[in-house]
Parts: structure tokens; C-alpha cells; sequence
């Protein structure tokens, strides 16, 4: 077995361990899944310290034929855009373990469920072949529905079927997509699924669709403008974009800090991966006919999520809907098909996922004190909790794209990247970051600083333990490292990002 | 890397930043200390600078850079840029810089926060040297930012105050509005020059001919707009300006300014004096190749630092906190400087840049030892003072002297430039008279605080009694240069020398700055059609201040609101701001998610009932039919 199956399948060991631990061993399944989580971090690491920065080929490829009949491969492989967001998987799964320490109920069960999605998560950013991909992409799916459902907040029935309902829905269109590309491949490859195989095939403009309905239109359009909506919709309810982003708020709220952290820093990326890797990569040549709509749509997520942020009483609510604005530069920058906009589009994802992570890893210490997130019941806990403050300040500083942070180096290439193509949209979107500041700093001053509220004391209201700190402080560091040597993250970007902007035929 | 390398005058300050937040904060001496080498060992690196840049003819420079970040075709750099403009800026930053890190060891002096102070200020250092040594739009740009960020810790220092929070907050969203511009012209540079770097942009600028090709073409509604460098130029220099707005708190953006006096004394004097205010001025000077060539932006921005000059003048007069007199005496002399580079005048609004730093400073500092003594900021309960604090006292008068641009303070020198170039602008009688008029408004002004706070009757509270020598040391050397600053020390050669090495190669010819006997008799009367008014209601008591008031009724009123802009903005705060993110999030909460979810939910409940008893609600089962879907697929392989 070679690397990238090692990463993926090994939290499978701990989930078998875990299985035949006797029950009520609690404090047994929390260590095994913390070691299972570390495995994959320590090999992901090693990916990316050999992975090589001069190609943008697929690396640590393993290929071997698995549904013969289908002609499906087990085809794994990684470039500069699933590098960094394999690595993250496996550090954010490891943190999760160390943010769930205290979940006291089924921890079995739980720490099996977040094994098996982390198999999920890294099947799917590892698979090169695109029915390998759903697969994967499907064995996420219900480890999160159960997670939030069982183990969420009061209404968390409510959320988890949100939650299952979209994405199947999601899933759904990508599946048709899926059959309809095989069967417009019609036996011209060994392997119809193969990814590269297949961008190959499509952007030769060898595949039209032809032999499946007349002259390959159909209801007025090209086959392979459907099979690219569908697919952009299915990965634009997981990033999620507006308007099929509701499910994102009521999932964050009930769901354990983990799983919040969890979905806001990697889930959220597949949509994003999937839109680069799949509706970016593999059809260029019908890309362009709806990059326009598609940079609209990163536009209005980024001022209506930030608008509907600023509108939060709820702490959790609000960090959801900020996440919603910053996914947006995401598709903004990627829609803009300039090398700028997609390194700045790639980066973001990155940064995205260490500053929302950190943020929902910072909501959750308050509500573990507190038992409630109204950003109003809170105030001048800066008093009490100087360290908490100091930690929350890198994070919220990072999220409002503060010079020195990520965040801020990815949102200004997607700005620069955007502008050449769409200089009004970019322009509004620059209106974004006064209005992500603004509620920004709004809820830093409602909840830390002003006078102490009477309510907490040193006794119900202490600042962050060792295990919490453990949790935050690396995103916190990563947040900082990225934002002031941005070349070792653009670096191993660079080459996959210049040459899918020469599949897009873009300049810059 | 050398002793006197340009880098260490940027980093030694967040260096000690960082050591003072990550241990050195329990050890208040310790970490004051290194606070305090930091910045005066900037001071001396670039003394020794000094020399060299002042001999020759303007064109001496130090360059040094890091490729910093490479997207695509797009690199940045991040360097170090010194030439006659920086080195003056490097050398106020550090040295008025230092001479408040002195006073601020005995005005923070037991105070519990006293290491965080000293990080903040060390972190601001940094960011503002940034600012000044910055070769290209995106440093400066990331420095712009990082001003704002310490500028926020530095206002909101006492933050369990609301007011000091709420002050921090609309500082940096302030400047954030003013920075969405400057982002904006720096997106529209990039785009129009392929580069960021100063030095490319001025040499394209200058090219033969590139101001009249086309910068960028767009099809809007049929129509075929072709739109040249010169015109894409005025704009994106416009909204550059609106980041210079920002910081240099211009009208309309100049509200945090008075708000920010919220935050300690000698960060009133340090950024809101000295340096941070400074940036916007700095950066016109910096960038002037840019405007130069634009009639449209020149006369944009003389016109804003004109009415800023004025505008803010007229409130002062009629203000009772000392430090927001002198806040709007700030805004007031910044929209003089303003003013003065967009009449082509970079060398006297850097000229009187680096005077007002000394004086200005001088008299925030004088105004906090006041607020030390008597722990009042009312200059209705202080009075009397100058026998109590004779330091303090005449350091103050004779930096209020300076202000008022009494020959021979080197206030005078410097606005004696400014005003002779409004004269000399023919561009109307408002450009003509207004800063004048505006001049006797400062004398006034500037006059009724010192009556009210030094002389007159005594009407504090307690004992007040001189401040330690820790502050009072940096109030005489301040008030000392304000002295000196002008031909005392420097001649009538090194002045001239200051103004060649601080233009721009291209900038017009400069008028030379008069010290004839007609000017000294125009600024005597000029100062003493303000001081007498004043002395006479606040010194000598011959004119009831409070019937003045009373006869003045509304108008009084509107200067005393600061013509009611506050209000205006709070009311746009709530009402259209709130509205619209209410709206939003109604929008959100009913229609996306009413109409579109919970139909689908509605129609979808059967099957999640159905889901409901598959799941059985064991996770167990469900591992293992996973486990077992895992063995078969793996079997089907083999």
C-alpha cells in the first residue's frame, strides 16, 4: 500500500479497534481515535514535505483496476490544489478528536463516526476517478447526518435532516451527471471515469453527447452544459452558495464544536474542490459560458452573507454567515479564470478552513462556560479570560482579513485576480471587507471588552484550559505563518493553478 | 547584516513587540526598556543617514528588497525604501516617537496594563515605519492596515471603558471606509501599470505619450468606452486619497479623530499628533507623480484639506476638553498640509509636517500632564495652573506660539509657506482668504485654551503639582524644537536643502520662504487679531464669554455639536445600516428559508419518518454494515 491509501484507509484501524473495545470505555476510544487521527496527520505531512513543487502532474499516483465490468479504477493521486487540503483534513480531524474530549455520551460511536469521515473527506480529495470520487464523496455523508443528528443541540433532528436532505439532493444531480458522462463516453476509454482521462476527452471537444440525444442538445441546450450545471449545483449546496446555503446556519448551530469545525473548515471546501477540480478542470472549454454567473453568485455570497452576519445575536449563527461571505471570494476568484483569481481561490480555501475552524473552536469554549451563545449575554470577559482574548483576537483578526494574516493575502490575489476580469464585481466586493469588519469588531467589543458582565467570575467563567489551548493554538499559528510567508502555501499551488489557467485559456 | 542597517530601524520594534508579549510583560522595567531601545535605536541608525542625504542634491536613496509573494505574473516585493522623504518621516516617527515612550514611563507609571502599553506602542512603531520606508502600494497598503489594528489596541487601551471601546471601533471602521477606496485605486493602478512599485510607476508616468493611451476598454448598454491613463489615473488617485481621508482624518472622515482622544495621552501626541495622522500626508507626497498630472484630483484634494482647515477650526473654538481643542486644531492644521499638496507644495506640507509633529506633540503632552495634575480633561476646572507647573507652562506657550505661527517659532516659518503659496495660487478668493481667516481662528482658539487652562482664576480641585522629570524632560525638548526648528537652528540653506530633498524631481519650482519684514508684520497681525479677542474674554475678563455664547445661540450650538456630523453618521448607522442587515436577515430567516426549505421539507417528511426507523438510532449497526460494504468492494477486487 503507498502513501495516499495509507492516509485515507488508516483511521479505518482505529475504527475496528474502537469496535472491540469493551463498553463504557471511554477514556480507551478518545486515546485510540487521537492516535488514528495522528497517523494520517504524520504521513500527510511527509506528502507534503516530498511532494515535488515544479510539476503540476498528478504525484503519488496508485492505480489498480477495481469494478472491472464498469471499468472502475481504485485511482488515487495529488496535486498542488489537494496537497495543502489533505494535510488540513488530517490536522483538523486530529484537533476535532482533542475538541470532543469532553462529549461523555457514546463516545464509541462517536469517535468511530469521525474515523469513518475522515476516510470520507480524504477518499474524496485523493480520487481520481470520478465514480471512486461519489463513492467517497457518499461515505461522508452519513457520518455528519449522524453526528449532528445524535450528538447536536436541541434541534438537532431538525438540522441533520436539513442537512441530509441537500446534500442528497446535491449528490443526486452529481450521480446523473456522473451516468450521463459515461454513457456519452460510450466505451472510448478503458476507463470512463478516469478524471484526467476524462478532461482529456472532454476539452479535446471529442465528447458532445451526440450518441445519446440528437446532435448533443438537448431541451434547447448543449449535453454538456447540463451535465455541468448539474455538477455545479451539486457542489454549490456543499460550499454552499446562496441560496441553497440555509441548511450552513442550522447545522453550525446544533451541531458539537467539533463538527462544526469540522464542516466549516474542510466540508465546506469539497463544494469548492469539486467546482475547481471537476467543473473547472474537466470542462474548460464549457466553463467560460457560465463564468460570469458564477462570479456573480461569489459576489452576492460575499456581501449577503456578511449582511445576514452583521444582522446575528447568535455567536455561532454569526460565524456561520461569515463563512458563507469568505466562500464566496472562493468562487469569485476561481470564476475570474486569471492565474491571480485561482491561486487566490485555492489559497482561500486553505486559509478559510484554519481561520473558521479556529472561530468555531473559540465560540465553542464560550459555550462550554456560558451554556449559551447571545452575543449580548456576554461582555467584558477580557477581565476574566486574557488568553481566551488573546486567541479569539488572531482569530477574528485573521477572519476580517487583517494584513499580516492568511486570510488577507488570499482575499487580496482573488481581488487582484477578479479585477482584471470583472473589475465592477470585484470593486463591490471590495465593499465586503468594511462590512466583515464591521461585525467583526462589533462582536469583539459585545463580548470581551466594556465592563465585566456581572453573571461570570473567575469560578464559572475561567480562562481556557491546556486541551483547548492544544486545539487552537496551531490554527492560530497556521493563520499567522500563512499570512506572513504566503510563498510556502502558493508555492505548492502555483504550478496546478497556471495550468488550469491555460486549460481556461485565461491570461494573467 | 550591519549595524546600521535599514532593516533593523523597521524590526528592532516588533521585535520588541513580540519579546514584551511572549514574556517580558511580567517584568515592567524590562519591558519598557526594550521598548524604549527600540525605537531610539531606530532614531540613531538613521542619524547616521543624515549626512550623506542632506550633502548631496536630493537624489540620495537606500533600496533593499525581498520578493515577498508570486501569483501567476504577479510579484510583490517587500523592501525598504529611504530618500530625502523618508529619512525625514524616519527621523519624527523615531525621534518624537521616543521622546513619548520617555513621557509615557512616568504618565503609565503604576499603571496595570503598563507592559501591554509599551507592546502597543512598539507594534504601532513598526506599523508606521512600514509605512514610511514602503517602496510599492501593497506594502504600503499592508502597513495602512497595520496602523489601523495598533491604532484600535492603542485607543482602546482602558477597554473596560465603553466609551474608549466604542471609540477604538469607529477608528478602525472609519479608516476601514476610507481604505475600501484606497484598496479600490490600488486594484486600478495595478491594472493600469502592471506594477505597484513607486519608483516603475513614476517613471511610466513620465513617459512620453502613456498618459493619453488606453487604459482600459469596456462595453457597457452598446455604448464603446475607451477610457485613457490620464482619466483612469484621477480616479483610482481619487480613491487612493480616500485612504488618505482616512488616516489623515479629512473631512468627512474625520470623525474617530476627537473620539479617539479616548485612548492615553501620549497616544493622543504619538498618532494623533506626530505620526499616524502624518501617514495621509506622507503618502501624497510619497505618490504625487500620480496627481500631478491631474488638474481634476489636485483641485479635489486642496479643496478637502481647505475646508478640513477651516471646518475644524471653527469647532475648536468652541470646545471645552482640552485634548479635543487640540484634536481639532490637529484636524485643522492637517487640512492645511492637505491643502498645500494639492497647490503643488509637498516640501512645505512636509515642512510643516515635521514642525507641527514638534509642537503638536509638545502640547498634547503639556495637555496630559495638565489631566495628570488635575484629573480633569474640562478646561473649565483648571485655571491658574502656571505658577503650579512652570515646566509644563512654558513649554506649552511657546508651543501654542508655534501654532499660531508667531515669528520666529518654527510654526511660523512653516505656515508662512503654506499661506504664501494660497496666496500666490490664483485660484479665487475662497483659496485666497479662507486659510487665512482660518489662521486667525487658530490664534483665537489656541489663545482661549491657554487663558482658560494656565491663567485666569483657579477653579481645580485637590493640589495639583508638577509632573516628574520622566515627563516634563520630553515637554522641553519638544517645546525646544519647536523653537529651533525653524531658521534659528536650521539657516535659510539647510531649510531650502529640507525642501529639495522632500520634492518630488518633477514637482514645479518652489517660491522661497520669505522672513521679510512684511511677512513678520502679516503674521503678528494675523496672531493678534485672534489672541486679542481671546485675552480679552478669557484672560482680561472684559467680555463675558457666556453672554458671547448667548448672543450666538444656534450658532454656537452647531459649532459645539461639531456641525452635527456625528449625528448624521449615527443616524445612518441605525437607520439604513440596521435596516439593511435586518432586512437581509429577515429575507434569510423567511423566504429563503421559509418558501424554499421547509416546502421541500414538508414534502420530504414521509421519507425522513421512514429514514427514521432505518437509522434505529444505532451507530454500531451502521459501522458495521459499513465495515461490511468496506470487505465486499475489497472483494469484488480480488
Amino acid at each position: 500500500m503507498d502513501l495516499l491509501t495509507l492516509i485515507t484507509f488508516s483511521p479505518l484501524v482505529g475504527v475496528l479497534a474502537i469496535l472491540f473495545l469493551p463498553k463504557n470505555s471511554k477514556d480507551a476510544a478518545r486515546t485510540v481515535a487521537a492516535a488514528a487521527t495522528f497517523i494520517p496527520l504524520v504521513l500527510a505531512t511527509k506528502m507534503w514535505m516530498d511532494f515535488d513543487t515544479t510539476t503540476a502532474a498528478y504525484q503519488f499516483v496508485e492505480r489498480v483496476p477495481w469494478i472491472t465490468s464498469l471499468g472502475v479504477d481504485y485511482h488515487v493521486g495529488v496535486d498542488g490544489l489537494s496537497v495543502p487540503l489533505v494535510w488540513l483534513t488530517s490536522l483538523l480531524l486530529f484537533l476535532g478528536v482533542f475538541a470532543s474530549w469532553k462529549i461523555e455520551q457514546g463516545v464509541k460511536g462517536y469517535m468511530m463516526l469521525l474515523l469513518l469521515l475522515e476516510v470520507g473527506i480524504n477518499g474524496v480529495f485523493c480520487s481520481l476517478d470520478f465514480f471512486l470520487f461519489y463513492v467517497f464523496w457518499e461515505i461522508m455523508l452519513l457520518p455528519m447526518y449522524f453526528l449532528i443528528g445524535i450528538w447536536g443541540g436541541p434541534r438537532r433532528e431538525y438540522a441533520a435532516i436539513k442537512f441530509f436532505l441537500y446534500t442528497l439532493a446535491g449528490s443526486v444531480l452529481m450521480l446523473l451527471a456522473i451516468v450521463g458522462l459515461y454513457l456519452a463516453v460510450d466505451g472510448r476509454l478503458e476507463s470512463p471515469f478516469s478524471i484526467p482521462e476524462l478532461s482529456a476527452l472532454v476539452s479535446s471537444g471529442q465528447l458532445t453527447g451526440s450518441n445519446l440525444v440528437n446532435e448533443g442538445v438537448l431541451f434547447g441546450w448543449p449535453f454538456l452544459k447540463w451535465v455541468f450545471v448539474f455538477l455545479f449545483i451539486g457542489f454549490a449546496i456543499k460550499v454552499p452558495v446562496v441560496p441553497f446555503h440555509t441548511w450552513l446556519p442550522d447545522a453550525h448551530v446544533e451541531a458539537p464544536t467539533a463538527i462544526s469545525v469540522i464542516l466549516a473548515g474542510i466540508l465546506l471546501k469539497l463544494g469548492t474542490y469539486g467546482i475547481l477540480r471537476i467543473n473547472l478542470g474537466m470542462f474548460p472549454n464549457v466553463a467560460p459560458d457560465f463564468a460570469f454567473i458564477g462570479a456573480m453568485l461569489g459576489l452576492i455570497a460575499i456581501i449577503y452573507g456578511a449582511c445576514v452576519a452583521m444582522a446575528q445575536t447568535d455567536f455561532k449563527r454569526l460565524v456561520a454567515y461569515s463563512s458563507v461571505s469568505h466562500m464566496g471570494y472562493v468562487l469569485l476568484g476561481a470564476c475570474a479564470f486569471t492565474n491571480e483569481g485561482l491561486n487566490g481561490a485555492a489559497m482561500q480555501m486553505f486559509t478559510h478552513g484554519t481561520s473558521s475552524a479556529l472561530l468555531f473552536l473559540i465560540v465553542g469554549v464560550a459555550y462550554d462556560r456560558a451554556h449559551h451563545r447571545e452575543i449580548d449575554g456576554f461582555g467584558g470577559l477580557a477581565k476574566l479570560a486574557p488568553v481566551y482574548l488573546g486567541v479569539t483576537s488572531i482569530g477574528m483578526f485573521a477572519a476580517l482579513g487583517l494584513p499580516g494574516m492568511s486570510g488577507f493575502v488570499s482575499e487580496a490575489l482573488v481581488l487582484f485576480g477578479a479585477w482584471q476580469t470583472y473589475p465592477v464585481m470585484a470593486s463591490l466586493a471590495v465593499l465586503g471587507i468594511v462590512i466583515t469588519a464591521a461585525f467583526i469588531l462589533w462582536t469583539l467589543q459585545r463580548v470581551f471588552l466594556g465592563p465585566l458582565n456581572e453573571k461570570y467570575d473567575s469560578e464559572n467563567f475561567p480562562d481556557v484550559t491546556g486541551r483547548e489551548l492544544f486545539t487552537m493554538i496551531p490554527l492560530a499559528f497556521l493563520c499567522v505563518l500563512f499570512g506572513v510567508v504566503p510563498g510556502i502555501l502558493l508555492d505548492i499551488l502555483a504550478p496546478t493553478m497556471t495550468q488550469l489557467t491555460a486549460a481556461l485559456g485565461g491570461g494573467g | 547584516m550591519s549595524l546600521t542597517s535599514p532593516w533593523l530601524i523597521l524590526f528592532m520594534p516588533l521585535v520588541a513587540a513580540f519579546a514584551i508579549a511572549f514574556g517580558l510583560h511580567r517584568h515592567k522595567v524590562l519591558a519598557s526598556t526594550v521598548s524604549l531601545v527600540a525605537v531610539w535605536g531606530g532614531f540613531l541608525i538613521t542619524c547616521t543617514y543624515v549626512p550623506e542625504a542632506f550633502s548631496g542634491d536630493g537624489s540620495w536613496a537606500i533600496r533593499d528588497s525581498i520578493t515577498w509573494l508570486r501569483a501567476g505574473d504577479m510579484t510583490f516585493t517587500y523592501g525598504i525604501l529611504i530618500d530625502g522623504l523618508s529619512l525625514i518621516m524616519l527621523l519624527v516617527v523615531t525621534g518624537v516617537g521616543g521622546l513619548i515612550h520617555v513621557y509615557s514611563l512616568g504618565y503609565m507609571h503604576g499603571d496595570p496594563g503598563f507592559s501591554r502599553f509599551f507592546a502597543s506602542l512598539s507594534l504601532f512603531v513598526f506599523s508606521m515605519l512600514g509605512i514610511v520606508v514602503a517602496e510599492n502600494f501593497f506594502q504600503i497598503f499592508i502597513h495602512w492596515e497595520l496602523v489601523g489594528v495598533s491604532s484600535y489596541l492603542l485607543i482602546g487601551y482602558y477597554f473596560r471603558k465603553d466609551s474608549a471601546v466604542a471609540a477604538s471601533n469607529k477608528a478602525f471602521l472609519t479608516n476601514r471606509v476610507g481604505d475600501f477606496g484606497f484598496l479600490l485605486g490600488i486594484l486600478m493602478l495595478f491594472h493600469a501599470f502592471g506594477t505597484a512599485d513607486f519608483a516603475e510607476m513614476a517613471q511610466l508616468v513620465n513617459q512620453e505619450g502613456f498618459l493619453s493611451q488606453p487604459a482600459m476598454e469596456l462595453d457597457v448598454g452598446g455604448g464603446h468606452w475607451v477610457t485613457t491613463h490620464g482619466t483612469f489615473l484621477w480616479i483610482a488617485g481619487a480613491l487612493v486619497f480616500m485612504g488618505v481621508m482616512g488616516k489623515s482624518a479629512q473631512f468627512p472622515l474625520h470623525v474617530w479623530l476627537p473620539d479617539a482622544m479616548e485612548g492615553p495621552t501620549p497616544v493622543s501626541a504619538l498618532i494623533h499628533a506626530a505620526t499616524m495622522v502624518a501617514a495621509g500626508v506622507f503618502l501624497l507626497a510619497r505618490v504625487f507623480f500620480l496627481y500631478m498630472p491631474s488638474e481634476i484630483a489636485m483641485t479635489i484634494i486642496a479643496y478637502i484639506g481647505l475646508f478640513t482647515a477651516f471646518f475644524a477650526a471653527t469647532i475648536a473654538v468652541a470646545q471645552y476638553d482640552i485634548k479635543r481643542v487640540l484634536a481639532f486644531s490637529t484636524l485643522s492644521q492637517l487640512g492645511y498640509m492637505v491643502m498645500a499638496i494639492g497647490l503643488g507644495g509637498t516640501d512645505v506640507a512636509m515642512y510643516h509636517l515635521a514642525t507641527h509633529a514638534f509642537f503638536k506633540a509638545c502640547l498634547f503632552l503639556g495637555a496630559g500632564s495638565v489631566i495628570h495634575a488635575v484629573h480633569s480633561n474640562d478646561m473649565r476646572e483648571m485655571g491658574a495652573l502656571w505658577r503650579k507647573m512652570p515646566l509644563t507652562f512654558w513649554t506649552f506657550l511657546i508651543s501654542t506660539l508655534a501654532l499660531c505661527g508667531l515669528p520666529p517659532f518654527s510654526g511660523f516659518w512653516s505656515k508662512d509657506g503654506i499661506l504664501h503659496l494660497t496666496h500666490a495660487a490664483d485660484a479665487g478668493p475662497i483659496v485666497y482668504w479662507l486659510p487665512t481667516i482660518t489662521a486667525v481662528l487658530t490664534s483665537f482658539y489656541m489663545m482661549r485654551l491657554l487663558f482658560m487652562t494656565f491663567l485666569g482664576a483657579p477653579r481645580y480641585q485637590g493640589e495639583p503639582h508638577e509632573s516628574p522629570p520622566t515627563m516634563t524632560m520630553p515637554l522641553v525638548v519638544l517645546a525646544a524644537l519647536a523653537v529651533i526648528a525653524g531658521p534659528v537652528l536650521f539657516s535659510q540653506e539647510v531649510i531650502e536643502t529640507f525642501r529639495t530633498i522632500t520634492r518630488p524631481e518633477t514637482a514645479a519650482p518652489f517660491e522661497h520662504i520669505h522672513g521679510d519684514v512684511g511677512t513678520v508684520l502679516a503674521a503678528v497681525l494675523i496672531f493678534a487679531l485672534g489672541a486679542i479677542p481671546a485675552w480679552l474674554a478669557f484672560g482680561k475678563g472684559v467680555i463675558d464669554p457666556d453672554k458671547v455664547k448667548a448672543a450666538m445661540g444656534p450658532l454656537h450650538r452647531f459649532l459645539e455639536n461639531r456641525w452635527y456630523i456625528d449625528e448624521v453618521y449615527q443616524w445612518v448607522v441605525d437607520n439604513v445600516q440596521q435596516n439593511i442587515a435586518r432586512f437581509c436577515d429577515g429575507f434569510d430567516r423567511i423566504i429563503v428559508i421559509g418558501m424554499l426549505v421547509n416546502g421541500s421539507a414538508w414534502t420530504a417528511r414521509a421519507g425522513g419518518a421512514a429514514l427514521a426507523r432505518v437509522q434505529s438510532g444505532s451507530v454500531r449497526v451502521y459501522v458495521l454494515f459499513f465495515l461490511a460494504g468496506v470487505a465486499a468492494l475489497l472483494a469484488l477486487n480480488l
